[in-house]
């Protein structure tokens, strides 16, 4: 109970400290927002300037500013963008969708593939196949996802006409159909970190004992892989592939920009680019807490996947 | 022979040399017998005893013959392997906080090879299982099973494993320097479950140790080894009195006593 609580003012803290830098960052940037919100040059007078910061609180102190936005975005209200003119909480919700789904379909790629490659390198070795995964992952990490987002284009939708060029589809399927090119472009450089730890997780748990043992009573080959490499090599996969995930879902811009997606990261890059701050910054936001709720949910699974945690979080 | 290893060795090659671990090593345990072997770290005593199960590194050659109640593991099929593995023979491993799987309950691993290997129906699997605990007594048995191997103290774990390892009735115990590991009153009790058990289902048991007295105590016949070879073989009570080669002598002199010599206090004062 007193481990939760601590938790969650961790989590207060942290949302507050993240939130006033990203603020604070926003009042630091270059450009000042007044000129892009009157728009026309011929419009901005003194008056006019008075008058546009009056009205977005810009003429407040820092803290004072800070103060009216936070509080208003912990009722759910993000603050109108200023090149829509629009909830920025409806803005996003009309692109999340398709980030949400880009992202979902790319772990699904990068854990089966990184996962099965893992466990056939731990299988294998010291064995050329093993090498080969390395050097293969190794490799096709090292290239940066949009050249082989053009390159999936080029081949799969422009070469093949296998694959749309671009969008995200609407309905299920086409999304789907839509969203399998982008989705292997973003999987690539997530197969090599994912293999490598299942790999090195499971490469420890076969020179156990406990594994020697169960071997030694007769247990067939497949399942002691299962029920005790596999079965114990959870705990650090998980976290990676949350890790992973976690950052995938702040890091879809590129993706999303080569293949014309319209989600989170197309609309953060245009705001940054408009000098749309209300809507930087709830982006922002919405990333530092996706990044808290998905590690926050890997430390609930923990201990349901190694019972030696539990005991240990109730002797501290 | 319940087991019955000729000419046993074995040899890893490493950079360029062979490495010689074990040296024609020819051993037999009859069933009812407690055979020792005994000798120091690194002289081919546990990989002896893995050998029997197959078990020895990837890449080691290993040439003899060795049968476990008259089923060939060397040479031998996979099918025999297993059979031996699964039924006709048991390992006690060294360390029981190490031997069982962290994340699993004891009652699982208990019934492990029951069920997975033996295919055996869960609910007699965990009867059985209840009962061989209370056989090594282990109190609240049905509390243990639940339990996971960090709730339990090493001493209780070790009695958990000869459970484990009687679960599939074997005849042959492989006892790899099975209470080392535990403090000398565990140790005691746990020595006394052995025995008792021993003697009711007429064990054959191959006891690996480096501990002399133990051996003597402990075995009807005692093999003494040295650099991957046998060098001596005595019955346990002439351990200590009988023994002939060079190398068991010495083994013999360097076991303290706690009646100290009159030359070493000599020398210390």
């Amino acid at each position: 109970m007193k481990r939760v609580i601590y938790r969650l003012l961790g989590m207060v803290l942290t949302l507050v400290v993240s939130s006033f830098i990203i603020f604070a960052a926003m009042y630091a940037a270059p450009g000042d927002p007044v000129t892009f919100l009157i728009g026309n040059p011929e419009n901005i007078t003194p008056e006019r300037i008075a008058e546009v910061r009056a009205q977005y609180n810009l003429d407040q102190p820092l803290l004072v500013q800070y103060w009216l936005w936070a509080s208003s975005a912990f009722t759910g209200d993000l603050g109108v963008s200023f090149q829509y003119h629009q909830g920025v909480g409806d803005l996003m919700a009309t692109r999340l969708p398709a980030t949400l789904a880009l992202v979902a379909l790319s772990s699904v790629f990068f854990i089966v593939a990184g996962i099965g490659l893992g466990i056939l390198a731990a299988l294998r070795q010291g064995r050329r196949t093993d090498s080969t995964v390395t050097a293969f992952t190794t490799l096709a990490s090292s290239v940066p996802s949009f050249v082989i987002g053009l390159l999936l284009v080029s081949v799969f939708a422009v070469g093949l006409r296998w694959f749309p060029v671009s969008g995200a589809g609407d309905g299920f399927l086409d999304r789907i159909h839509h969203l399998i090119l982008p989705a292997l472009a973003l999987a690539v450089g997530a197969v090599a970190i994912i293999s490598r730890v299942t790999r090195q997780s499971m490469v420890e748990q076969l020179a156990t004992d406990h594994v020697e043992a169960a071997r030694s009573f007769g247990l067939s080959a497949s399942k002691v892989v299962r029920r005790h490499v596999l079965r114990n090599s959870w705990g650090p996969i998980l976290t990676m592939v949350a890790l992973v995930v976690a950052s995938m879902l702040a890091g879809t811009v590129v993706v999303e920009s080569v293949f014309g997606i319209s989600g989170v990261g197309k609309l953060l890059v245009d705001a940054i680019n408009t000098h749309d701050f209300p809507v930087v910054q709830a982006v922002l936001l919405y990333m530092v807490v996706t990044y808290m709720v998905v590690t926050t949910m890997v430390d609930l699974v923990h201990p349901l996947l190694d019972p030696r945690i539990k005991a240990r979080n109730k002797n501290s | 022979m319940l087991l019955d290893i000729e000419n046993l060795s074995l040899s890893i090659q490493a950079k360029g040399h062979t490495n010689k671990i074990l040296d024609s090593v020819s051993l037999a345990v009859a069933a009812g017998e407690v055979v020792g072997l005994v000798g120091e770290s690194g002289s081919g005593k546990s990989t002896t005893a893995r050998a029997v199960l197959r078990l020895h590194p990837e890449g080691a050659q290993v040439t003899g013959r060795i049968q476990v109640a008259g089923i060939s593991v060397l040479p031998g099929t996979d099918r025999d392997l297993k059979r031996v593995r699964s039924s006709e023979a048991a390992m006690i491993h060294q360390d029981p906080r190490a031997a069982f799987n962290p994340v699993r309950r004891i009652g699982d691993s208990l019934t492990e090879r029951l069920v997975q290997v033996l295919r055996a129906d869960r609910g007699e699997a965990h009867a059985k299982g209840l009962a061989l605990l209370e056989a090594v007594g282990i109190r609240q048995p049905d509390r243990r099973m639940r339990q996971y191997p960090h709730e339990l103290s090493g001493g209780m774990l070790q009695r958990v494993m000869i459970a484990a390892a009687l679960t599939s009735d074997p005849k042959l115990l492989l006892a790899d320097e099975a209470t080392s590991a535990l403090d000398v009153t565990t140790q005691a009790e746990v020595l006394a479950i052995l025995r008792d058990l021993q003697q009711e289902r007429d064990l054959g048991v191959l006891f690996i140790t480096h501990d002399l007295h133990l051996a003597a105590a402990y075995c009807d016949r005692v093999y003494v080894m040295y650099r991957g070879c046998l060098v001596e073989e005595l019955a346990g009570t002439d351990l200590f009195i009988a023994a002939r080669h060079e190398y068991t002598k010495k083994l013999l002199s360097a076991v303290p006593t706690i009646t100290a010599r009159p030359s070493t206090t000599e020398a210390t004062a």
